[in-house]
This record gives structure tokens, sequence and C-alpha cells, in this order.
């Protein structure tokens, strides 16, 4: 009863029907549009502009202060969808598995689709998370425990073995891809002992040696693998983005439709997401790469990703916004960041004199509080959704511009998106060379999505491996979790090779029918 | 299967004393990447000896571009973006958005003067105005203004 009292708390304190409410709400629309604004240009992460937040915070009361936090936070990853969608430029660094699909819908004239199903699944998956927030703090902690360094490791190879099993045809490339993003995750210091690794020092001189020691800056390398294959591919066709215009059937409301339509796919796409953010450490690049491997996997017919299938743009929407009310999970229960959002949530927490742990589940605490955290997730999105579907069509038509009014803004918001990492024009020259590489593997037929979750997931592995090995020795191969992962993978692997030898076979009988026919039918 | 033959290479070469846990991620990865590379190169020798159907390509992505225009055109954009690049380091992001900007809609685009400098006040408007009068993003002086004792 003390839950629900708190529940019906929690709402009441952030819609403007008190004064306590009136100031949270206030201070949550400014959140949403300053998130509104971050999560459209690449290059400005949540997270930097959550630490921006932090000092004016000091004021205010807990309710109104992460009210102003969580409605930016919340709503990044949403926006973040629309550059994925409409150029083909990760707006978030979280939302570039949108663009895998999401983009060559806009190519094909159908960006209001791909924006409406982006923006619903998106909402679906914001309130998913934010109830799995709320179910899940009577049950937190078996659930995180339920994870250790061994599963961490192992999780890390299922999911980049997942995402290069996209690959199709050629697995091999997709787990070369995968093996050069871990390679490219070991660039800089070792997460250990801090020994340099591969900082080319006798090529580059100290100064270029040192200014890797950093590793290799994940934004340069996802703007540069995305966006810049798209600005020559925009230039060389001339035109617009949009190749064709379909009419209504590209439009905002058959998108979500396909939402709806799609629902199983949807909730389960939220599942992972919220899944995965309430694993500390993993961040949230992960989640929308893991639930597009299985949006993938779970469809029929599987040579429509990557050519603009709508299942590809409802997976990672879904999940993106689902892992915002997971990673919430630890961060309050334990004090244990999901996500670099959270580590710099858990600052204002000091700065609010809260102390993550049992007193934000304690109903006689501050459990309305936290109450009000789920709330503030809907609510957000609900609002940022609602804006921005009165605009969508609007903005869809961005994507019958000619290409040659677009070109320009676009590489200074690439370039930019670069060079606000760390202020350093070395990322921008990160974001012309692997812009280079992207080019070349989309040239030749690479995926990309694996080389960046192996980048994203590099460290991860390593720290766990280690930790994994000091721990148990080599018997962590055998945890009962590891071996259940290691069959996943192993499924992961093996599946896409059964059925593209069933393929061929099906391709080989089809082709021996049509060869006997003419001749039964002479005879 | 250059990059992982490397990366072995300063496994077994590189790292020094005392390095050797260090040296044991890039190991695990780097003989795995290997054999998956040569074996990514062995099958894209094997498949460019088969005839590629045009059938799977779907007709809004089929090229109606000359390839000798799409060559031009693609070495084309590649310099713009090079000195997107230049201008940024030489002039600094504010003054990039006006010149390159401009630039590039009249001489590379061939656009019309109104339209290009029309697009050109919107550029500059949009990346002074947001990222250097509201956010103050702190971006550095261009070369050229270091050279001249303008920073």
């Amino acid at each position: 009863m003390e839950y629900l009292d708190s529940f019906y708390s929690g709402l009441i304190n952030i819609l403007p029907f008190s004064t306590q409410g009136q100031s949270s709400f206030l201070f949550m629309l400014l959140g949403i549009g300053i998130g509104f604004v971050v999560g459209l240009l690449p290059g400005l992460g949540g997270a930097t502009t959550l630490a921006l937040m932090l000092p004016f915070i000091y004021k205010m009361d807990p309710t109104t202060a992460f009210a102003f936090l969580l409605g930016s936070n919340a709503v990044t990853a949403t926006t973040g969808d629309i550059t994925s969608v409409l150029f083909g430029v990760p707006g978030e660094g979280i939302t570039a598995a949108t663009i895998v699909d999401g983009h060559p819908m806009a190519k094909k004239g159908e960006a209001g689709r791909a924006l409406g199903a982006a923006l619903m699944s998106s909402l679906v998956g914001a309130v998913f998370g934010a109830f799995a927030l709320a179910l899940a703090i009577p049950l937190v902690k078996p659930l995180v425990l339920s994870i250790g360094a061994a599963e961490f490791f192992m999780l890390a190879i299922v999911g980049i073995t997942f995402v290069a099993s996209l690959s199709g045809r050629n697995i091999f490339k997709g787990l070369t891809a995968g093996a050069l993003g871990l390679v490219l995750a070991m660039v800089g210091l070792d997460p250990i002992e801090s020994v340099p690794r591969f900082t080319l020092e006798p090529i580059l001189g100290e100064g270029g040696g040192l200014f890797l020691w950093d590793g290799v800056a994940l934004v340069a390398v996802t703007v540069g693998l995305f966006a810049i294959p798209e600005i020559v591919d925009l230039a060389v066709q001339e035109g617009a983005i949009a190749k064709q215009n379909v009419g209504k059937l590209g439009g905002v409301w058959q998108g979500v439709k396909d939402t709806f339509i799609h629902w199983k796919l949807v909730l389960r796409c939220s599942a992972i997401g919220a899944y995965i953010g309430l694993l500390p450490g993993l961040g949230g690049g992960p989640a929308q790469w893991i639930a597009y491997a299985h949006a993938v996997q779970s469809s029929p017919d599987k040579e429509r990703f990557g050519k603009g299938a709508i299942e590809g743009v409802l997976g990672p929407g879904a999940a993106n916004n689902s892992k915002e009310g997971g990673s919430l999970v630890p961060t309050i229960a334990f004090g244990v960041p999901g996500s670099v959002s959270m580590a710099i949530l858990l600052g204002a927490f000091i700065i609010q004199g809260i102390v993550p742990g049992p007193d934000l589940l304690d109903p006689d605490k501050y459990l309305t509080l936290t109450f009000s955290f789920v709330w503030i997730i809907v609510v957000s999105n609900i609002i940022t959704v609602a804006v921005c579907f009165l605009f969508l069509n609007q903005i869809a038509k961005i994507t019958f511009v000619k290409g040659t009014y677009l070109i320009p803004f676009l590489l200074l918001l690439i370039y930019l998106g670069g060079f606000a990492v760390k202020n350093s024009f070395g990322d921008m020259a990160m974001v012309i060379l692997f812009g280079t590489l992207g080019w070349f593997m989309v040239r030749f037929d690479w995926q990309r999505p694996p080389l960046l979750i192996g980048l994203v997931l590099g460290n991860i592995a390593e720290s766990n491996l280690f930790i994994a090995s000091k721990i148990y020795g080599l018997s962590w191969l055998i945890r009962p979790g590891v071996i259940l992962l290691f069959l996943l993978l192993l499924s992961g692997i093996l599946y896409p090779l059964y059925q593209n030898y069933r393929e061929k076979q099906k391709k080989i009988a089809a082709r021996l029918d049509a060869t006997q026919k003419p001749r039964s039918e002479t005879t | 299967m250059l990059i992982f033959a490397y990366v072995l290479r300063e496994v077994f070469f590189g790292f020094g004393e005392g390095e050797d846990r260090a040296a044991l991620f890039p190991l695990i990865i780097g003989i795995p990447g290997l054999i998956l590379a040569l074996g990514a190169f062995g099958k894209e020798v094997f498949t460019t000896t088969k005839v590629v159907t045009d059938d799977e390509v779907p007709s809004w992505e089929e090229p109606d571009v000359e390839p000798d225009v799409a060559r031009q055109r693609m070495i084309s954009i590649i310099m713009w973006t090079l000195g997107f690049f230049f201008s940024i380091w030489f002039v600094g992001f504010v003054y990039s958005s006006v010149i390159a900007t401009f630039l590039y809609l009249k001489v590379g685009g061939r656009e019309p003067w109104l339209m290009s400098i029309f697009l050109t006040i919107v550029a500059w408007l949009f990346f002074y105005g947001l990222f250097d009068y509201m956010l103050h993003l702190p971006f550095p002086d261009g070369q050229l203004q270091i050279w001249l004792g303008w920073a």
C-alpha cells in the first residue's frame, strides 16, 4: 500500500497541480528542451550536457533537480534518432544502430515512416523501461548480482558475435570487423596496468603518441564511419537524400502503425534494453546493437535488413529508451552507475545530499522521489514525442532538399562532433581517417556495426576477463552462465551459416527444376 | 590482415619485461583476428571468380550516374571534405562556417549568388549563434589568428 501511495505521489509531484509540481514541471520542460536540441546535434553528448547542467541544481529541491536533469537525459536518445534517419549522422552515439535501416528508408522516400516508427518505439521503450524500474525496485538485488565478471566478458563477446552475424552471406567479414573493433579498443593505455599500447610513437612522434594514450574517441569513429560515406554518396548521386517519393506509405502514421503491428518485437527489444541498462558498466552502446541483432535474427526475411527494414528501426528505437529506466536501477539501489550519464547523475545525488541505496527504496524516506524518476521518464518522452509529431512530416521533407545545400552543414556538424569530444584537432583527423575506412567498408560490402560494437565493448571485455581470471583462475570457463552464453555465441555463429547453406540448396534445387521443366515439356 | 599481423608483432616484440598482462588481450584477439581476416580474404578471392547478378540491387540504389562523372564527383567531395578540415584548422570554426560554406556553395555547387549568400548567413547564424554565443563552446583560434597574433 505504501508503495502504491509513493507511486501516485511521485506522479503528482511532477505535474503542475501543486506548488511542488509546478516548479518540477517547469524545469522538466526546460530540461526536455535542452535534451531535444542536444539529441539532435552530433557531438553534443547527453552525458556532457548533464555535467553542464549540474551546477544549476544546487538551490533546487530534489524533485525539481531530477526533473530538470532526467527530463534532459530521457529525451536525447529519442531525438538522436531523427538525425540518424534523415542524414545518416548519429545525433548520439547510442543512436548509430538506427542509421543501418533508418537512413536507407529515408533514401527510399520513407523518412516520415522511419521517424514515426523510431519515435513511437522510443516512447514504448521509455514507458517499458520506466515501469521496469518501478517493478524492479523490490527485486533489484538478485537481478544485478545474477551476472559476474566472467558473464560480463561472455556477454560482450556474444554481443559482438550477434552483430557480426548480421553480415549475412560472409560472417567472416563481420567477425573480422568485430575483431578489428576490439583491436581499436586496445589503442591507448591498458585499462589494468596503464601500459601504452599501439600508440604508434615511431610513426606519429611523441605528441601523436601521447594523443593516442587516450585511446580512439568513440564519437569520432561513429561519426566518421557512418556520416562521411553518406556525404560522399550524396555528393556523387547529386539530387536529394530521398531518391523517390512514395506518398502516404512513407508517412509518419504508417511508422506509428508499424510499431503496433510489430508490437511483440518492440516489447522484446524494450526488455533487452531494460536488462542491458540494468547491468552496470555496459552503457548504452550495446543495447541498441543487441536489439538490432535480435530484430534481424527473429525476422524470417533477413535480406531486407540494411536496405530499409522497418524492424531495424523499431528494435534499436525501443531498446535505446528502455535502457534509461534500466540503468537507473543499479544507480539508485547500489550507487553503481549503469552508464556515464548515470555516473554524472550520482553527482547530482551527492549535491542534493541523498545517498543512493536503501534510503531511496524506503517509503518513509525517498521512495516517492524514486517513483518521480519513473514518471519523469514517461512524461518527458510523451511530451517530446507529441511535439516531434507536430513537425515530423515537415522535418521529413528535409530529405527532399537538394544535397548541395545540406553538405556544408553536415560537414561542419561532423567536424564539430569530432572536435567537441576532447577539443582536439586530432579527433577531427580521426573523423577523416575513419570516414575513409567507412567508405572502403561500404564499397567492399563490409559491415560497419560489428567494428563499432567491438570498439564499444573492447575495454569492458578486457577488464572483465582480467577480473574473472584473477577471481576464478581458469575455472571461470565452466561457470553455468558462461557455458550458457557460449552456447548462445555458437548459435549466433552457426545458425546464420546453416541458413545460408539452406538458401543455397534451395537455389540449386530451383535452378535444377527450371532447367528440367522445359525438357520435360518438349518430350 | 596487416593490422592483425602488426598486433601480433607488437605482442611478441613490442612489449617490455613485466608487460605480459598488457600483451595478453591483444594476443587473444590477434590470433583469431588474423585467422578470420585470412578466411575473409580467401572467401573474397573465391567469390570474385563467380558471376554476380544485378537482381539483388534495389531499384532506388541503381546507379544512374556515369562512372566517369561519379569518379569526378567523388574526388571533388573528398577534396572539399579535406578543404573543410583545413579551413577549420586554419581560421577556426566560426570563420569556416562562412568561408568554407560560401566557397562550397558558389564554387563547388555552382549555386546562384543569392542562395549561396543566404545559406552562408544561415550557417554562420547557426554555428556562431548556437555553439559560440549561447553554449560558449571553447572554439580554439585558427592557425592564422595564432600566426598574426590575434589569439
